[in-house]
């Protein structure tokens, strides 16, 4: 009995203790305090300088298709094909060009192909292969630039799956071997490119084509 | 009593620290704008002044301006005024942006802080386009002005109001013949070049960032300045100037100008009066350009034209990735659209401009000149 009379007491006198803990102990809970406001301060401080980090900003939709353009597991392809891999002294030499872009669609495209001339000449610039693309070309005698863009009037998306971009014919000089090289450096602009719809080059490898001349 | 003071000092700190309030009050960066209030004749063009003033010095300000009604801002002019001069080679603009009623500009000051700015005037043109009541206010809250130790000074309100007439403008604006001019030092050559852009005609208060380099020979030795940018500025009669100043020149009379603009490929100018037959036919063969310090050399370039082909990453060479940027902007009119690839200045990047750039591909070399 006397205990269930001292329990109530005990608990209607908790106010008053926590106040005279309070009234003792008065520098202590001002310094645990004034811990737990500058703790406060601090990490709002640093929040905010981590937040752009933490919570960045959405990207719009285009930033994301590009990056998706750029992924190194799927590179866009371009290469040399010739009709066979040995030629003869003074034979025509067709050599093709071709092009994968994995499934993106290409608005433009670069193609620099450097040649020996003491072993091959050119000898005849086939028509364009690709009706699409407006074709521009030059040749320096070692050299041989081709830029296509497509045409303004066709909407169609124009994705390469091993397609023929043009074709060249050369004359065989001298016997020996040879190569037809491909100018391409990844993320530069002003070589070998497949240019998406957002100005992107997605080209990722580029093969030459080495012949022999007998 | 003494732990309750540090305590409590502590505190307010790190309130200030955390609500980003000045320990010290800061001094007044701004001054004045003139004429604060004018009238404005629709269709004028009239130059107003924002004087900048701080004892402590300037390092570098980023104004922004937003105005209402029918009055807009359409140039920042590039020249600053100030008093004492100061050195044009220490001045350098990093902002110009006029994007309908906002606009913003920002320069930097560099040098040492004892000899840096404390006072200076931006220009502004303002030009309404109808009847009413037009404001220009400086959004003060997202200005900036640093003082010659790089802290912000405070930036006060600022405002310009103009009653917007059919009839006639006040005597209050500035005018623009005494619109101050570099003072270069003796030892600068400063070149004012007059050319053509191709496929580009008149765009009104348009600027196009440009940059020149003189190359050559003195004696038997090679000469080559450092590149120096400048503004290209639309002619009435679509041509375009611009006036590039080089520091600590030698002189000379074997020199050629290699003259790069935004979107254009670089080339390289060693005749007094060039000429070509037709668009990208000149061809720089001996370089006879005589260029001098402490004086203006003139050139008129404008029997030749730079030619658009060098689009967004600068290559040297107009290929499918620069065919690319307009044939992928075709019907854009956004500012970066057209910063791209809007090739006639006429606000939208459409056939027209598809046609200058094919135009090129076709018939030049399509690569910078050496």
């Amino acid at each position: 009995m006397d205990q269930e009379t001292t329990m109530p007491t005990t608990e209607s006198n908790l106010p008053a203790r926590v106040w005279d803990y309070i009234k003792s102990h008065k520098k202590l809970i001002l310094v645990i305090l004034a811990i737990i406001f500058l703790f406060i301060v601090l990490g709002f401080t640093i929040f905010q300088s981590f937040k752009d980090r933490l919570f960045p900003a959405k990207t719009p939709s285009g930033q994301m298709s590009q990056n998706l353009s750029q992924n190194p597991s799927t590179p866009a392809i371009m290469q040399i094909q010739s009709s066979k891999e040995t030629f003869s002294l003074n034979e025509k030499v067709s050599i093709k060009v071709i092009a994968t872009s994995k499934g993106e669609a290409v608005r433009a495209f670069d193609a620099l192909i450097e040649y020996d001339p003491e072993f091959l000449s050119l000898t005849n610039k086939k028509s364009p292969t690709k009706e699409e693309f407006q074709y521009y070309g030059s040749n320096t005698g070692s050299l041989l630039q081709v830029t296509a863009v497509q045409k303004p009037e066709i909407n169609s998306d124009q994705i390469f799956d091993n397609t023929p971009l043009f074709e060249f014919e050369f004359t065989t000089k001298k016997t020996g071997k040879t190569t037809f090289k491909i100018i391409y450096a990844p993320n530069a602009t002003n070589e070998s490119n497949l240019i998406n719809k957002e100005s992107k080059d997605i080209l990722g490898n580029a093969t030459g084509k080495e012949i022999e001349i007998r | 009593m003494k732990k309750y003071f540090i305590l409590t000092t502590l505190i307010t700190f790190s309130l200030l620290i955390t609500l980003q309030i000045p320990v010290s009050g800061q001094q007044n960066g701004l001054i004045s704008i003139l004429p604060s209030t004018a009238d404005l004749k629709t269709g004028e063009e009239k130059i107003i002044s924002v004087q900048l003033n701080s004892a402590s010095k300037i390092s570098g300000f980023d104004l922004k301006f937003q105005t209402s009604g029918p009055v807009g801002v359409v140039d920042f002019i590039n020249d600053l005024g100030f008093n004492p001069a100061f050195d044009p080679f220490n001045v350098r603009q990093v902002n110009e942006t006029i994007e309908g009623s906002n606009s913003r500009v920002a320069y930097i000051f560099t040098g040492s802080s004892a000899n840096l700015p404390g006072n200076m005037t931006v220009y502004i043109k303002v030009s309404s386009s109808s009847s009413g009541q037009g404001k220009l206010t400086l959004d003060y809250n997202n200005s900036q002005i640093l003082d010659g130790a790089g802290k912000p000074l405070q930036v006060t309100p600022l405002s310009a109001t103009f009653n917007l007439n059919p009839n006639q403008s006040s005597a209050g604006f500035i005018d623009s013949s005494t619109l101050p001019k570099p003072a270069y030092p003796g030892t600068t050559a400063v070149v004012n070049i007059k050319t053509k852009l191709y496929g580009a005609g008149v765009y009104p208060n348009g600027k196009i960032k440009a940059i020149g380099v003189i190359v050559g020979r003195i004696g038997e030795g090679k000469y080559e300045t450092l590149p120096q940018g400048f503004d290209l500025i639309s002619n009435s009669d679509g041509t375009f100037s611009g006036t590039v100043a080089f520091p600590n020149f030698k002189d000379g009379n074997k020199f050629s100008f290699m003259l790069k603009a935004d979107k254009y490929l670089l080339r390289r100018i060693c005749d007094t009066l060039p000429a070509e037959p037709k668009a990208g036919g000149y061809r720089c063969q001996t370089p006879s350009l005589t260029i001098r310090s402490g004086q203006d050399n003139i050139f008129d370039f404008s029997g030749i034209a730079l030619l658009p082909g060098d689009l967004g990453v600068t290559d040297g060479v107009l290929n499918g990735y620069d065919l690319s940027l307009v044939r992928n902007n075709l019907g854009e009119s956004g500012k970066e659209n057209l910063g791209l690839a809007d090739l006639n200045y006429d606000n939208v990047v459409d056939q027209k401009d598809f046609a200058i750039i094919q135009y090129v591909a076709s018939n030049t070399g399509r690569k910078a000149d050496q």
